[in-house]
């Protein structure tokens, strides 16, 4: 029997702030995918804007105390509602990516993953990406 | 197809895996209409259930596909360690410990879909 998620000792129930903090995840994936060319076949762009349009609404009402002190809880979340958008602009309706579009998106995304993954490194799988 | 009757990680769920596989995801919040949707002879390649729900539990609905279809694979996720053994030997293909992340579901895909 194959074995995937944490420890037995790290185990327990799924809380608000893990659903959150897995769908802002996979929002900075769709993204960081999206902007390396990864096919975004229909069902991708569906998930991906039910995803987006998820953490728009979700980070309106969630206690962001989490993150600890990097940055502002109002900071963070503006930047979130704003990858939200961004993603939803760009996977679902192609809107056209210049490069200042781009550098801004990859430094939210960056400053996102800073203050909500300090220390995980959010890999890219590529032999999943590629199959669309 | 993912069985949980816990709306906002079954959703979770099932918005992570569809854009893995890029395929429609079914999911059912309760395991009695997720068995009979099985047993009418509706195609389902894999089963992610959770074990504490009403009615029939993860591994009675594991048992009953199993039953009827050996070769289905049949991944039970869980927040409760003392689960992972039982589910080793109910026959589960793997195991998915809560709280699980975006790459736990990336690995999965990767074993069972893609490799």
């Amino acid at each position: 029997m194959k074995r995937f998620g944490p420890g037995n000792h790290l185990m327990r129930p799924m809380l608000e702030k893990d659903i959150f903090l897995s769908r802002l995840h996979l929002l900075i994936v769709m993204v960081k995918a999206a902007v390396k060319g990864y096919p975004i076949g229909t069902h991708r762009k569906k998930a991906a804007l039910e995803n987006a349009a998820t953490i728009h609404k979700q980070i309106a009402r969630l206690d962001t105390s989490f993150i600890g002190q990097t940055t502002s809880s109002h900071l963070f979340r503006e930047r979130v509602k704003l990858l939200s958008v961004m993603a939803a602009a760009m996977i679902g309706e192609n809107y056209p990516m210049g490069v200042h579009r781009r550098e801004a998106m990859l430094d939210n995304i960056q400053m996102i993953e800073e203050s909500a993954f300090p220390h995980q490194k959010l890999k890219l799988f590529d032999k999943v990406l590629k199959v669309a | 197809m993912v069985v949980d009757d816990d709306t906002m990680i079954r959703k979770l769920t099932v918005t992570a895996l569809t854009y893995c596989v890029n395929r429609k995801v079914l999911s059912f919040d309760n395991p009695v209409s997720a068995l009979d949707y099985i047993q009418e002879g509706n195609e389902v390649d894999i089963v992610i259930s959770d074990v504490d729900m009403p009615e029939i539990n993860g591994f009675e609905l594991m048992s009953r596909v199993k039953e009827k279809y050996p070769d289905k694979i049949f991944i039970i996720m869980s927040g409760v360690s003392d689960y992972e053994k039982t589910s080793q030997a109910w026959g589960a293909n793997a195991f998915l410990a809560k709280p699980f992340e975006i790459n736990d579901l990336f690995r999965l895909v990767q074993c069972f879909v893609v490799d």
